[in-house]
């Protein structure tokens, strides 16, 4: 029973995780119309800005840590957006931004590599140590980034669905043309939606790295964002959430079973879900049927 | 035998009823015109012929053989050709490549008789006497890009006729066309008439109609409001009230 | 008439020479670790022709081929090693199992719109990882296959990679003739309409759905008959191979050369496979140096090497027209 509670509470805040990452992909495929393949070196990026901010220049204050990753993220977010977006608004290969991004991917990695370390470092978490609660042994870590995901996630709700920014930013995304002769700058809006997308999965890397250490391995989350949205519904943020909390249960779960066949099952489950509902357990805007 | 048959054809969208109760036949040789304003249903009608939608009600019949059935591809495989009002064209080929398209149909060779070699019938004595109608030349190896919206539209209409069908659908030939080309795509209209085709046309310009048409059916909020000869069709009451105008 | 079969038999001379220069000028000039590389670039070859099949001209970004290629390698190895079959029937049946693999993943997937037959390949991908770095019976786990035996053809044994060149050489043309031959078929016309305009595909008579999975079929054959290759070739072969972060070099080496373009994409390939030794300087630097060329490709030559020179000799034929009318003129 402990160790169904155990698998539970990891699934959870790992689908979190991957729920945030695919939100994020989200984002990016409706506000810009590409599927970002360096999603996962974002992730990645997180760890090693927040190890270099920690260890490496060994900054006391964590609010100037934050704020520099912040800007740091930003500034990714810029120039992503002007060398993988920008320049394929009249593009007549459609694959070439996606190719695009999966060469944005590795730039980003390797500068990591180049610019940090090349070798698995450990992170000190926030809080060290973990809570002991009958059977199950859960790290602080996992606390923060379960709240730090909320607090994302609530935040993106409350952007997208309360302000006037956020329906700007929606309008934008939903349907380019339109708001463009509505007067909306879509390329602005195109712009900060980047950067939105590359500060939450910079923080969540950063949070990740203490339990998952600072490597390029976290680039693996990727695939499990793609599983993710799929399985949650194509289309909508919701979705990706749910996708994301479903598939972090499912490869918890998976464990009782097997730990070597892990990708199986997931990728299983997506495979499952495309032949049986291709658009995910939350439809989405459904597109005419033709004959 | 006629050619094309179709019976109470009906189509809803959501709780929009966008054709109702469609019901005409076209004989071979026969140039059957569909007017009426826009959003009447026209070419929603001609997407149900051409089994790009699925009808909720309703049969069409290929020369006496009941296609409601079969899916798009299927019936242009029995002779159904089908122009649109924006040229498709593949925009990445030559004119030889699209061309072919059109004579690949009309062979049906099938895929493996055609990668070991089986050379398709030669339709180049066929392009060159329909091009010389519709008055304008290609050389085979330009892209589809570098023609002009006119040659375009009536290189499609050549494309249709090169599958050798049974019916042709034919949607607004004239938009986009200056009186010359237009005269032109009336005459490769004619032609193909000639031959046995059936032609089901869209148009709004009202003067070619009542000169290219043997038969005219009136669409009004995708019902049927009129159904006969030209002469019949100028003076019927309801016609001139929905779309003609009083002079 | 004459002048098309002049044209033809001009391209079998040239074909025949690029042979010859393979067999006599490059393999006696290269290292042996050289001629490794450029003859495992000739297999994959044969995985990125199934991909310009599927990608160049059915527009379908499948990112499964990898697997394809590893279920023939493997497929093959195991027949050989455990079963004691010939190399020859190995790697016929590595190549219609990856083809078996293909055409049911793809009448499976092909159901699905674009973003979403993209997403299935992935999964398939990650699944494929997952098996061959596990299921140990069959694919040897970690370690691998090795032990596998050496092609003989006609009472002649490849023992060395020097042997392999003229035969992958001359295996190549004859794939690049067959390529360029499907573009001239109904079934290349039929998949290129399916890429650029389906609505004139189905208005034109073509089953869309069956196409697809065709092209698709044809792309897990070729995989296929290129992991048994590879397998035969190198002796020895491990999962760590069949990753997606391989299957992203195979699409890159079909899109640097040109996607739309045979002959383009066997320069990629060749291209991307000698990379690390031309850059050799750049040591460390080199994945750095790849991933922003890639960037630079996608942003000024979408359609590759091929794409810059046809854009070229479009120029070049204009000027010289111009220049010819204006002589004309004046």
């Amino acid at each position: 029973m402990a160790l169904f509670f155990q698998q539970t509470l990891t699934g959870l805040s790992v689908g979190l995780v991957y729920a945030t990452v695919a939100m994020g992909l989200m984002l990016l495929l409706r506000a810009a119309g590409v599927m970002n393949f360096a999603q996962g070196n974002l992730l990645a990026m997180g760890a090693y800005v927040g190890y270099a901010l920690i260890e490496k220049l060994n900054l006391s204050s964590m609010a100037l840590a934050i704020l520099l990753s912040v800007l740091l993220f930003v500034f990714v977010g810029c120039i992503f957006c002007g060398v993988c977006v920008l320049p394929f608004k009249r593009a007549k290969w459609p694959q070439a931004m996606l190719i695009c991004t999966l060469g944005a991917g590795t730039v980003i990695n390797e500068l990591c590599l180049l610019l940090v370390t090349t070798e698995t470092k450990a992170l000190r978490p926030i809080i060290p140590g973990a809570l002991t609660v009958g059977g199950f042994v859960i790290q602080y870590q996992y606390f923060f980034i379960f709240g730090a995901m909320i607090l994302m996630m609530g935040g993106l709700y409350f952007l997208f669905e309360k302000t006037y920014c956020g329906c700007i930013l929606s309008a934008a995304s939903q349907n380019k043309y339109a708001a463009d002769l509505l007067g909306i700058p879509t390329n602005l809006t195109i712009v900060i939606t980047f950067c939105i997308v590359v500060c939450m999965t910079g923080v969540s890397g950063w949070l990740l790295a203490p339990i998952y250490y600072v490597s390029p391995s976290l680039s693996t989350f990727q695939a499990r964002a793609f599983a993710s949205i799929v399985i949650g519904g194509f289309g909508n943020l919701q979705g990706a959430v749910v996708g994301g909390v479903i598939v972090g249960l499912v490869e918890a779960y998976s464990s009782y079973f097997t730990t070597t066949y892990k990708d199986v099952v997931v990728f299983g489950c997506l495979l499952l879900m495309l032949v049986i509902r291709p658009t995910g357990i939350l439809k989405s805007e459904q597109r005419k049927e033709k004959a | 035998m006629s050619c094309l048959k179709v019976e109470d054809l009906s189509i809803s969208f959501g709780g929009l009823a966008a054709v109702q109760n469609i019901t005409f036949e076209v004989q071979p040789g026969e140039i059957m015109g569909l007017i009426g304003p826009n959003g009447a249903g026209k070419t929603t009608t001609l997407n149900l012929i051409s089994g790009l939608y699925k009808a909720d009600k309703g049969k069409v019949f290929l020369a006496d053989r009941e296609v409601s059935a079969l899916r798009s591809f299927e019936r242009a495989r029995l002779g159904l050709g089908r122009t649109f009002q924006t040229p498709h064209f593949l925009k990445r080929s030559t004119v030889s490549d699209n061309l072919k398209l059109g004579t690949d149909l009309a062979d049906q060779m099938g895929y493996v008789k055609s990668l070991l070699g089986f050379k398709g019938t030669d339709f180049k004595h066929e392009v060159d006497e329909l091009l010389e109608i519709a008055d304008f030349t290609v050389r085979w190896n330009d892209d589809i890009d570098s023609l002009s919206y006119g040659q375009q539209k009536r290189l499609e209409i050549i494309r249709s006729m090169l599958t050798h069908p049974k019916v042709m659908l034919i949607d607004e030939p004239a938009a986009g066309l200056n009186p010359n080309e237009l005269e032109k795509a009336v005459d490769l209209m004619r032609h193909a008439a000639s031959k046995g085709i059936g032609i089901v046309l869209i148009e709004h310009k009202m003067d070619m109609i009542m000169n290219v048409c043997d038969r005219i059916a009136v669409l009004n909020f995708g019902n049927m409001i009129a159904y006969g000869t030209p002469k019949e069709i100028s003076s019927n009451e309801d016609v001139i009230v929905a779309y003609l105008g009083r002079d | 008439m004459k002048n098309t079969t002049k044209a033809v038999l001009f391209r079998y001379l040239i074909a025949l020479m690029v042979v010859l220069f393979m067999t006599f000028v490059l393999r006696n000039n290269l290292k042996n670790s050289q001629v490794n590389v450029f003859n495992t670039a000739l297999i994959f070859f044969f995985c990125v022709a199934g991909q310009y099949v599927m990608l160049g001209l059915g527009g379908m970004l499948g990112m499964c081929s990898i697997t394809f290629l590893g279920l023939g390698a493997f497929l093959c190895a195991y027949l050989n090693t455990r079963c004691a079959i010939p190399v020859i029937p190995s790697i016929i049946l590595g190549t219609v199992a990856s083809g078996l693999l293909a055409l049911f993943l793809g009448l499976l997937l092909l159901k699905l719109d674009g973003p979403y037959f993209v997403f299935g390949t992935i999964g398939v991908v990650y699944i494929g990882t997952s098996i061959f770095q596990n299921f140990t019976a069959f694919t040897g786990g970690p370690n691998g296959i090795s032990g596998i035996g050496k092609l003989s053809l006609l009472g002649y044994t490849f023992s060395t990679f020097k042997s392999w060149v003229p035969l992958l050489g001359t295996l190549v043309m004859l794939l690049l003739f067959l390529l360029y031959r499907i573009k001239n078929t109904s079934f290349g016309r039929g998949l290129m309409a399916v890429r650029d305009d389906e609505t004139a595909a189905f208005s034109l008579g073509i089953n869309v759905y069956r196409t697809k999975v065709i092209a698709f079929a044809v792309a897990g054959l070729l995989a296929g008959f290129g992991g048994g290759l590879y397998a035969v070739h190198n002796g020895t072969i491990s999962a760590s191979l069949f990753t997606f972060s391989t299957q992203t070099k195979f699409i890159i080496m079909l899109m640097l050369g040109g996607v739309m373009s045979p002959i383009g994409a066997f320069c990629g390939t060749i291209l991307v496979n000698f990379l690390p030794e031309i850059a050799r300087f750049a040591d460390s630097y080199l994945n750095l140096l790849y991933g922003c060329m890639i960037i630079v490709l996608m942003i000024f030559m979408p359609m590759g090497l091929a794409g810059v020179q046809k854009e070229l000799a479009t120029r070049i034929r204009t000027a010289s027209q111009k220049r010819i009318a204006a002589k004309k003129g004046a």
